[in-house]
């Protein structure tokens, strides 16, 4: 080394002691310390005084806060951490991925306690988690508890104590004693954030953390149809208020140990039961005995079970009506069956129990089964993503209710998951892949979603694979239902993704808000230049939902934008449509 | 404050959101058209305040909605300004209607004589601006780091100054009213004036207006129905056989605390002096003036005058003051003041038209199955034969009103079950904030509580004899003060659901902090406390001796004479 950049001798000696003197850790730490003082970057001078990163150690810092004092308190751990060359991740606790906890290394909770006892809102999810049997075994986990509380109030710092006290049934272990404060709570909570800091300093910096890799093992269980996976319900929640004319549910189900993989835009098949009150009114009709066993399907099963789990007998079909009618031989019904308008008029909202008293006749009981067809299953697009939820599939049911001819009629599957399935019922699934409707492959296109009530689903799916793996996507959702303020459906999920940039735009029309109705497909039309251009850059085009209307209208509509946008005719906007479809761009998932 | 040494990041978060707002407008027009939030951003909801609207969400559903995936059931919350709660038929009859139309179908009337509609949603704001507008009225400034709406005793009794003093209160509240055209371009749909032909937006508060609210109020002895001493200023009208002399200033009062912040305490005003009628305006300026200056930028909750006269001390405060005016204040002149309650049913003034004073429960102007006060209001507006006038307990005077009109008036209230009736003394003086569901700030119910509370603690008031008693009663659920609880000869203030801290020993003119009796008490702990007070109270009071004073002398609880002692 010549002296050309002006370091004299002594200088040099003294870099050269130092440099021996550290290990190749430093060396690269002091190297990217040096270009740090180069560029003028004040981040790393002022890391000159930190301690090499010990990011190896996963540490995670919760809070659960409601007048803001815990966010404070973790926040400072946060930032002491941090100083210390620690990296720690913070969240609040309506935030934190629940399915992170197992993998926690060190885990701090800051929480506050209100009222008699009760969490705040933040923390309400969580603690009711914790608390209950899908929280995970926690050995490995390190953990601590800062409780914040009034002591003017009966159950001080009660939220603190469930947490520490869950912590612990979970096999974790406490690495400094909860601590419970008081209204003026800086002095312990400065004390405990040095028992936390003083504990982490103990720690070594871990090396090579050895990574397990389990391989799938060689036989992979196939379900299907005929041979439906059992699955755990985890969660049931309606997703529109009570004044909502729209009874919609998002579940959650356990796919864990079923090795059942799936992708976005996949949709699950529901195996139902039919209502028992309509079961009946058949077995009453024949004055039949529901023990007796009846043949379905080549096997021996009762009559209530072969109407209740194998036939199906909510809704009728032409064959049926054809078939019964060979049997019965009634003269209207022959009528009928020649009126294909009135035939079509009949069947909408008619089940088995309508076509025996509208039309009665000589058959028998196993006759009768002897027409059914066998219950088929009921397929819901799966709304949650695989990368996220691995383990689980997540739908958007809409229970179907209607009066018909003066009785309560439900839809078979929807009001099956309404009314009969429970938080931890184990239901008949399997997956129905669905290769039509999927993300473009490159992970740069552009996205439109059109969707109306349920049919906003798959995007929801699609959402959370693009947080997970494709940033860089352009997205943009058209959402329709009838109000703002009752049926705005994973309205807190969208506005999340719109703030972290995961979905791009957001159009939204509720159709009975206003005095004119308005759907998604005006909603289209106002944006028609900005789809358009949207188009034309090559975005795939997705639409989810009603078959016979919305996704008509909405087809419909996107021919109009692009015959005007396009300032073509409407025959060669029927080609571009054509052109769409034929390059995987225009997709579809309708019922 | 000049703009370039300002070190934003150690002052409050508002004052940078303040600044950045631009005079105000902030992203409002944004928020207002973005479709898929019924909120309004984060630093705009710091905005909207100064123009009188605060955003809320209903509470009570609040953790279904979070477990429906829904954001919360978000309102507003609209205060119309009404300086010294003065309005005539015709207005009282569109806010009648806006009520109906844009908010959730009633009125209330504030403990600062505003209107409030509660519940109206993102998209009926403009609307109801525009209306409230086309009704002569506004809500800038009801809210928010300004001059909120001034105050002014609505009772003119035997006084001639009546109408006088509020004018002055009109004049004190225009000429502290902020100048933005912000106001005019997002409510009104006002063109934007080019930037630099304006000249100075806000001659007087400048681009981040004042530290915190600032309220004002004036009273005439020998009432105090607008509790002068929780103003940040307060003006006792000095009236010498029937001429408006001027008035006495009262300054640094103010009610608001948070629980478990030893720094903040409630504070009754300073008395400084007296200022001729003429420099009222003046002196209401200079006092602004010294509190933009001086006042705490840092913390927000030290920021109100009361904190920065306590930290100058009175006399540096004075001379601050007396720097900016041309004149000295004069000595403080004599006054006596006797009550700070209504005065309800039938008086005549001196110079001959009638009053009446209608007691309005929780200031919740309503129709309630048979008992239609809303509508009965309504009709009695429409017959325009009368003004009506807010006052400071929450209650409403109808007022100008002829000797042969009173029949009219009468059938009406008695058509619709309105007819003033009795009421308990303590019921005639209670005031209850709006507290859940909708203020975001409360701990407990105050509003929706606070009637049947009464219902109960009147039993005991009836075994003791002391149901026509008056005592002054409030309940707040909170600890910020908007029903100024820390004045009541009773007070609640919420600490949690159905717990409330119990303060006994204010004065029935309001002249007096009362101090913590119990903390964290529920209704069944309440009563048991209250009841064997009250049979002490009905069985050895001395001749005339007020509630608030008994407990004092019988040594119940002791007066608190450095505001700084105050326990919360």
């Amino acid at each position: 080394m010549t002296n050309q950049y002006q370091i004299n001798n002594e200088q040099l000696t003294k870099i050269n002691e130092l440099v021996k003197e550290l290990n190749q850790e430093q060396l690269v730490w002091l190297n990217g310390y040096i270009s740090g003082l180069i560029n003028g970057d004040t981040s790393s001078t002022n890391t000159l005084a930190t301690a090499p990163s010990k990011s190896s150690e996963k540490i995670t810092i919760l809070y659960g806060t409601h007048t803001g004092h815990s966010k404070e308190i973790a926040l400072d751990l946060y930032d002491r951490l941090s100083s210390l060359g620690f990296s720690p991740s913070l969240k609040a606790l309506d935030e934190y991925k629940k399915t992170d906890l197992k993998k926690e290394q060190y885990l701090f909770l800051v929480v506050s306690t209100h009222g008699e006892g009760e969490p705040p809102i933040q923390a309400e999810e969580f603690h009711e988690y914790i608390l209950g049997n899908r929280a995970p075994k926690l050995e490995g986990t390190k953990y601590s508890v800062l409780a914040l509380g009034d002591k003017s109030y009966k159950k001080f710092c009660q939220t603190g104590i469930d947490f520490d006290e869950a912590f612990k049934k979970l096999g974790a272990e406490e690495i400094v004693p909860i601590q419970k404060v008081d209204v003026a709570y800086e002095e312990i909570a400065n004390n405990w954030i040095d028992s936390v800091t003083n504990e982490l300093q103990k720690i070594q910096p871990a090396t090579n953390p050895t990574v397990s890799v389990e391989n799938s093992p060689a036989k992979k269980k196939k379900f299907n149809r005929t041979n439906p996976f059992y699955a755990e319900v985890l969660d049931k929640v309606r997703i529109t208020t009570k004044q909502s004319e729209k009874e919609i549910y998002h579940v959650e189900i356990s796919l864990e140990d079923s090795e059942i993989e799936y992708q976005a835009g996949d949709s699950i098949g529901v195996l139902p039961s039919n209502p028992v009150d309509l079961v009946d009114l058949i077995i009453n009709y024949f004055a039949d005995d529901p023990e007796r066993m009846v043949q379905v399907g080549g096997k021996d099963v009762s009559l209530f079970r072969a109407l209740q789990h194998k036939l199906e007998i909510t809704v009728l079909n032409r064959e049926v009506l054809e078939k019964y009618n060979e049997i019965v031989k009634n003269k209207e019904l022959a009528t009928l069956l020649e009126n294909e308008e009135a035939q079509d008029q009949y069947l909408y909202g008619a089940d088995a129990i309508d076509l025996l008293e509208d039309f009665p006749g000589e058959i028998q009981t196993d006759e009768f089964l002897g027409i059914l067809r066998l219950l088929y299953a009921r397929l819901y697009s799966i709304s949650s993503g695989p990368t996220q939820n691995p383990e689980e599939v997540h739908i958007t049911v809409a229970s179907l209710r209607y009066k018909h001819k003066k009785r309560d009629r439900n839809g078979t599957c929807s009001t099956y998951i309404s009314d009969q399935i429970n938080v931890g019922d184990h239901i008949p699934i399997f997956i129905e892949k669905n290769e039509a409707f999927r993300l473009p492959k490159e992970t740069d296109k552009s996205l439109i979603m059109v969707g109306a009530g349920t049919g906003v689903a798959p995007y929801r799916s699609f959402l959370q694979e693009i947080e997970q793996n494709n940033k860089q996507t352009n997205s943009w959702l058209f959402f329709g239902n009838q109000r703002f303020k009752e049926d705005f459906l994973y309205q807190v999920e969208w506005q999340k993704y719109l703030q972290k940039g995961v979905l791009n735009k957001l159009d939204v029309a509720f159709s009975r808000d206003q005095n004119e109705k308005e759907y998604v497909q005006h909603k289209l039309k106002q944006k028609a230049s900005e789809v358009f251009q949207w188009l034309e850059n090559g975005a795939h085009f997705y639409i989810c939902g009603d078959k016979n209307y919305m996704a008509k209208d909405v087809q419909e509509t996107l021919k109009e934008i692009i015959t005007s946008e396009g300032g073509i005719t409407a025959e060669k906007a029927d080609e571009y449509l054509k052109k769409l479809k034929k390059e995987r761009r225009l997709l579809l998932d309708v019922y | 404050m000049s703009d370039q040494n300002i070190n934003w990041a150690e002052l409050s978060e508002v004052e940078k959101i303040k600044v950045d707002s631009n005079y105000l407008r902030g992203t409002l027009a944004e928020s207002l058209a973005d479709p898929i939030t019924g909120a309004i951003a984060v630093d705009d909801r710091q905005v909207s305040k100064f123009h009188g609207i605060y955003q809320q969400f209903d509470r009570d559903t609040e953790r279904e909605r979070k477990k429906t995936k829904l954001e919360p059931d978000f309102s507003f919350l609209i205060r119309v300004r009404v300086p010294g709660g003065l309005v005539n038929a015709d207005q009282w009859l569109q806010m009648d209607q806006i009520a109906d139309e844009y908010a959730n179908g009633t009125l209330k009337l504030t403990t600062r004589q505003a209107f409030q509609f509660h519940g109206v949603l993102k998209g009926n704001l403009k609307p109801s601006i525009q209306s409230i507008n086309k009704a002569l009225l506004d809500t800038i400034a009801a809210c928010g780091d300004v001059n909120r709406n001034v105050m002014a005793s609505p009772h003119p009794y035997g006084s001639n100054v009546f109408d006088q003093v509020q004018d002055y209160a009109n004049k004190v509240s225009d000429h502290l009213t902020p100048r933005t055209p912000a106001y005019y371009e997002i409510w009104l749909d006002q063109k934007k004036v080019a930037e630099g032909s304006q000249g100075e937006v806000e001659p007087l508060y400048g681009p981040v207006y004042l530290p915190r609210k600032f309220k004002i109020g004036f009273t005439i002895p020998p009432f105090n129905d607008t509790d002068v001493f929780t103003q940040d200023i307060g003006f006792i009208a000095i009236e010498n056989n029937g001429v408006l002399e001027g008035f006495n200033v009262v300054a640094g009062g103010g009610m608001g605390t948070t629980f478990g912040d030893a720094e903040t305490y409630p504070r009754l005003g300073t008395v400084l002096g007296f200022v001729k009628a003429e420099n009222t305006v003046d002196v209401a300026e200079k006092i602004v003036l010294v509190q933009k200056e001086q006042g705490n930028r840092k913390i927000r909750k030290n920021a109100r005058l009361k904190y920065t006269i306590d930290r100058l001390g009175i006399d540096k405060f004075k001379e601050l003051l007396h720097e900016k005016l041309a004149y000295e204040l004069e000595a403080a002149r004599e006054y006596a003041l006797i009550r700070n309650g209504d005065k309800f049913g039938w008086h005549q003034s001196v110079n001959g038209d009638w009053y009446l004073g209608l007691f309005i429960e929780g200031g919740r102007v309503k129709d309630v199955e048979s008992v239609k006060t809303k509508t009965a209001l309504r009709e009695i507006a429409d017959l325009n034969i009368s003004d009506f006038r807010l006052s400071g307990n929450q209650n409403l005077i109808l007022g100008k009103i002829k000797g042969e009109d009173k029949n009219k008036i009468n059938e009406i209230l008695k058509k619709y079950d309105s007819l003033p009736s009795t009421i308990s003394g303590t019921r005639s003086n209670s005031i209850a904030c709006v507290a859940l569901n909708t203020c975001s700030l409360a701990f407990a119910e105050a509003e929706r509580y606070l009637p049947s509370l009464i219902d109960k603690i009147e039993n005991s008031l009836s075994d003791f004899g002391l149901f026509k008693d008056e005592i002054v009663i409030r309940m707040t659920g909170c600890a910020n003060g908007c029903g100024r609880p820390y004045v009541a000869e009773i007070g609640f203030i919420g600490k949690g659901p159905g717990r409330y801290n119990l303060y006994l020993g204010g004065n029935f003119n309001g002249t007096r902090l009362n101090n913590l009796y119990r903390e964290n008490v529920n209704e069944e702990e309440i009563l048991q406390e209250l009841r064997p007070i009250l049979e002490d109270y009905s069985q050895n009071r001395t001749e005339g001796e007020h509630f608030g004073n008994f407990v004092i002398r019988k040594q119940y609880i002791k007066e608190i004479l450095n505001p700084k002692d105050f326990k919360h």
